[in-house]
C-alpha cells in the first residue's frame, strides 16, 4: 500500500493539498478549499473531455443527496446576497465551506483510490501544528497568530488534536518496522500530551472511547490488542501524571489544573485493570505469533467495557445539573466533582450541527443529518474485519461524525474527516482472508500429528527390525 | 624727673596705640572668621524643619552671605550647633549656618519610615525577582523551544526514514513473492461458527494459510483436511 507519489496521480497530489492547507493554513481556508475544488474540478474536466478518464457510471441515493443539497447551498448563498441588508455585514464563510465540502465529495468519490499516504500526510502535517503549538504552551505565547486563531476555540483545537492522534494510533497498531513504531507512538504521544494541556474533558473521554473502540472494530488479534494498550497506557501515564506537572512545575505557560485527588484515583483504576490484562495475557499460548492469535473472548470484554462506559457517560450527562446539588460521603462528592464538569462543558458548547441551523435554517440541518445517517450506512456496507484499512477509516470517520454533534467541527478537520469519509465508502481493499482455529483444538491436532508421527516411526522400525531378521 | 614722666607718657601713648591696634584687629572680619572657626559646634545628625523662608549663611554671623535658601516646611539637615545660636546645616556637601529659632524639630514618624524603608527593599528585591525571573524564563524558552525544535525535526527525519525502509521492506517482499509461488489465498471462513461454539474458549488462533512456512502450512492442511471431515 505505499504507493508512491507519482502512482497517486493528480487526484492524490490535491487531496494530499487540500489536507496539508486545511491543517497548516493560519487563514483564508474556506477559500482556499474553494479555489482549490474549483481547479481541481477544472483538471478533471478537462481529462474527461479529452477522454483519458471516465466518469463513473453507477451513482447511489447519497451522491443525489449531496447533489440537492449543493443546489440547496448554492441558491441560499445567491438569495442571501440578494436579498440581505445593505447595512449588515453577512458572513458567507459557512456557505462556502458547505458548498466546497459538497464539491470535494464528488470529486473524491470519483477517485475511488486510496493510499495510506494521505493518513501520513494527516500526521505529518499535524505533527507541524503540534510543534508549533508545543512551543506556544511552553516557550512563547505569541506565536498563536501561526494557527490563525485556533487556540482561542478549546473544542475546535481538541478536534483538531484528536486527528493526527487517533491516525497515529491506527498507523502505530499495523506498522510493521521498529522506526515506524517510534514515529508514530512519538506523533500520538504529542497529541496525547497536547489534548491534556487543551483540557476540554469530553475530548480525553472520548480518546478513551477510541482505545476501547480499536479492538471492537478491527480483527482483535494479540499484536493489535498489544499496541493498542501500549498507547492507551501511555495516554493514562499523561492524564495521571498531569496533576503533578500542572501543580509542581512551571513547564506551561497556560494555567489550567488537574485535581491530585481524582489523578490518585484513577491510578488506582488503572492498576486494578492492568492486573486484570495482565493476568490474562499470561494465558496467551506461546509459540505462536501475536499478529495470528484472535483474542475472541477478550474482544467480547472490551465489547462490555465499552457499553459500560457509554452507560455511565450517558448517565453523567443526563444528571448535569444535579451534581452540584448533590452532597454526601467522599464518593459521592468526587463523583460529582468529576461529573459537573464534564456537564458544563457539553451544555456550553455549540455543535457543529447547532451552529448550522443557526446561519442556515432547519433545511440544512435535514439535509445534514440525513447525509450524516447516509454515509454511516454506505461505510458499515464496506467495512469488516478482513478490511483493516477501511474499518481504520470508519473508525475515525464515526468519531469525527460523533464530534460533529458535540462541538462545532472546526474547518481544519472538516474536509480531512469528508475524504476518509468518501474512501471508508468508497475504497475496494482487497480481503485478507484467515483460516481460523482454536488454541486448543490447534494443540491437540499438534498432538495427534506427534503421536501419529511416532507411531509411523515405529512401525518403521518394526518393519526395518523385520526385514533385518529375515535377512 | 622730666625724663621719667616724657618716659612714663611715651610708653602709656605705646599701650594705648598697641590697644587700638589690638581693637582694630579684633574687629576686622579675618578676626572674625577665625574666632568663627575657632568656636566649637556640637555634632547633631539631624533633620529639622524650616519654620519659614530662610537664607544658610556661609558663616554663623549676620552679615555673612548666603550660599542657600529654604522654603517654609523644608526638610534641613542639622550637623551641628554652635554656641552662639546657629545650626550648622548641610546641603549637597556645602555647609551653611541658620538661626536655631529660624527651625522647628520634625516629628519624625520612626515606624513609618522603617515601614516605608521595608516596603522601598521588598520592592527592590521583587524587582530583582522579576527580573531575575524573567531572564530565567528567557533561558528556559531558550532551552525548550530548541529541544522542541529538535524533537519536532527528529520525529519529522525519523518518520521519513521509517517510510523509506517500509518501501525498500515492501519491495524485497514483493520480490521474493514472485520469485516463490504464489501462496493460497483460498481458505476456509470458520469465523462466525468459531464465534458461536467458542464462547466457553479462552482464546483461538487464526493461522494464515501459506506455503512458504512449512510448518504452518503442515499445521493447516491437517486442520483443512479436519474441517472437511
Amino acid at each position: 500500500m505505499k504507493e508512491k507519489i507519482g502512482k497517486l496521480g493528480y487526484r492524490g497530489i490535491f487531496t494530499m493539498i487540500v489536507i496539508m492547507a486545511m491543517m497548516l493554513l493560519p487563514f483564508g481556508k474556506e477559500y482556499f478549499l474553494m479555489a482549490c475544488t474549483l481547479v481541481w474540478m477544472a483538471v478533471q474536466s478537462i481529462t474527461v473531455i479529452r477522454g483519458k478518464e471516465s466518469v463513473r457510471k453507477k451513482y447511489h441515493k447519497l451522491d443525489l443527496l449531496i447533489l440537492i443539497f449543493l443546489v440547496y447551498e448554492i441558491l441560499h448563498m445567491i438569495c442571501r446576497m440578494i436579498w440581505a441588508d445593505e447595512g449588515k455585514g453577512i458572513d458567507y464563510n459557512r456557505n462556502i465551506l458547505l458548498i466546497s465540502l459538497a464539491l470535494l465529495y464528488f470529486l473524491c468519490a470519483e477517485a475511488k483510490f486510496f493510499s495510506l499516504i494521505y493518513l501520513d500526510v494527516i500526521v505529518y502535517a499535524g505533527l507541524i501544528a503540534m510543534g508549533v503549538l508545543l512551543y506556544l504552551y511552553t516557550c512563547d505565547m505569541s506565536v498563536a497568530f501561526l494557527l490563525g486563531g485556533l487556540t482561542e476555540d478549546t473544542a475546535g483545537l481538541a478536534a483538531f488534536l484528536m486527528l493526527p492522534g487517533m491516525v497515529s494510533v491506527l498507523l502505530y497498531c499495523r506498522c510493521r518496522n521498529d522506526m515506524q513504531k517510534w514515529f508514530y507512538g512519538a506523533s500520538a504521544g504529542i497529541s496525547f500530551f497536547l489534548l491534556l494541556i487543551n483540557h476540554n474533558r469530553v475530548s480525553l473521554w472520548l480518546m478513551v472511547f477510541f482505545f476501547m473502540m480499536v479492538p471492537i472494530c478491527i480483527r482483535p488479534t494479540a499484536e493489535l490488542i498489544k499496541r493498542d494498550m501500549q498507547m492507551f497506557l501511555l495516554y493514562a501515564l499523561m492524564l495521571c501524571n498531569m496533576s503533578l506537572l500542572c501543580n509542581y512545575t512551571n513547564l506551561l505557560l497556560v494555567d489550567i489544573s488537574y485535581d491530585l485527588e481524582q489523578s490518585v484515583y484513577l491510578e488506582l483504576v488503572l492498576a486494578a485493570g492492568a492486573l486484570f490484562f495482565f493476568h490474562y495475557w499470561d494465558r496467551m499460548p506461546e509459540g505462536f505469533p501475536l499478529d495470528r492469535i484472535v483474542l475472541r473472548r477478550l474482544y467480547r470484554k472490551y465489547q462490555f467495557v465499552v457499553c459500560i462506559m457509554f452507560c455511565f457517560f450517558v448517565f453523567m450527562l443526563l444528571g448535569s445539573n444535579g451534581w452540584s446539588s448533590l452532597t454526601g460521603d467522599k464518593g459521592i462528592a468526587l463523583l460529582s466533582n468529576f461529573a459537573k464538569p464534564l456537564g458544563e462543558e457539553i451544555a456550553q458548547s455549540r455543535s457543529f450541527l447547532y451552529v448550522c441551523t443557526e446561519e442556515q435554517g432547519l433545511l440544512t440541518l435535514a439535509g445534514l443529518l440525513l447525509i450524516l445517517v447516509s454515509v454511516i450506512i454506505r461505510m458499515r456496507k464496506n467495512i469488516g474485519w478482513d478490511k483493516p484499512i477501511t474499518t481504520s477509516l470508519y473508525l475515525i470517520v464515526i468519531f469525527g461524525i460523533v464530534q460533529c454533534f458535540i462541538w462545532n467541527l472546526c474547518v481544519n478537520v472538516l474536509p480531512v474527516y469528508l475524504i476518509l469519509a468518501v474512501d471508508a465508502m468508497n475504497y475496494k481493499e482487497e480481503k485478507v482472508r484467515f483460516a481460523g482455529i482454536k488454541v486448543r483444538e490447534l494443540k491437540r491436532l499438534e498432538d495427534q500429528l506427534k503421536q501419529k508421527n511416532e507411531e509411523e516411526g515405529e512401525k518403521d522400525e518394526k518393519k526395518d527390525n523385520q526385514k533385518e531378521k529375515c535377512v | 624727673m622730666k625724663k621719667k614722666i616724657i618716659k612714663k607718657k611715651s610708653v602709656f601713648k605705646l599701650w594705648i596705640l598697641m590697644a587700638m591696634v589690638l581693637c582694630f584687629l579684633g574687629n576686622s572680619p579675618l578676626l572674625l572668621q577665625v574666632r568663627a572657626q575657632e568656636q566649637t559646634v556640637e555634632e547633631k545628625n539631624q533633620i529639622m524643619t524650616a519654620k519659614d523662608s530662610i537664607e544658610a549663611l556661609a558663616e554663623p554671623v549676620e552679615q555673612a552671605e548666603s550660599v542657600h535658601t529654604y522654603e517654609a516646611g523644608d526638610s534641613v539637615f542639622v550637623t551641628g550647633e554652635t554656641a552662639n545660636g546657629w545650626y550648622q546645616v548641610t546641603y549637597q556637601n556645602v555647609i551653611g549656618y541658620v538661626p536655631v529659632s529660624s527651625l522647628t524639630e520634625m516629628e519624625l514618624d520612626v515606624e513609618g519610615l522603617d515601614e516605608e524603608f521595608r516596603v522601598e527593599e521588598e520592592e527592590g528585591k521583587l524587582v530583582v525577582e522579576v527580573v531575575e525571573r524573567k531572564r530565567a524564563e528567557i533561558k528556559r524558552a531558550r532551552i525548550w523551544g530548541t529541544i522542541i525544535v529538535v524533537l519536532v525535526i527528529g520525529i519529522f527525519a525519523l518518520g521519513i526514514f521509517s517510510a523509506i525502509k517500509a518501501n525498500k521492506a515492501d519491495k524485497e517482499e514483493q520480490d521474493g513473492d514472485k520469485i516463490k509461488e504464489p501462496a493460497i489465498n483460498e481458505t476456509k471462513e470458520t469465523g462466525k461458527s468459531d464465534a458461536e461454539g467458542t464462547r466457553e474458549d479462552s482464546m483461538e488462533t487464526e493461522l494464515k494459510t501459506d506455503q512458504t512456512e512449512n510448518k504452518k502450512s503442515e499445521i493447516t492442511d491437517e486442520i483443512m483436511d479436519l474441517d472437511q471431515e
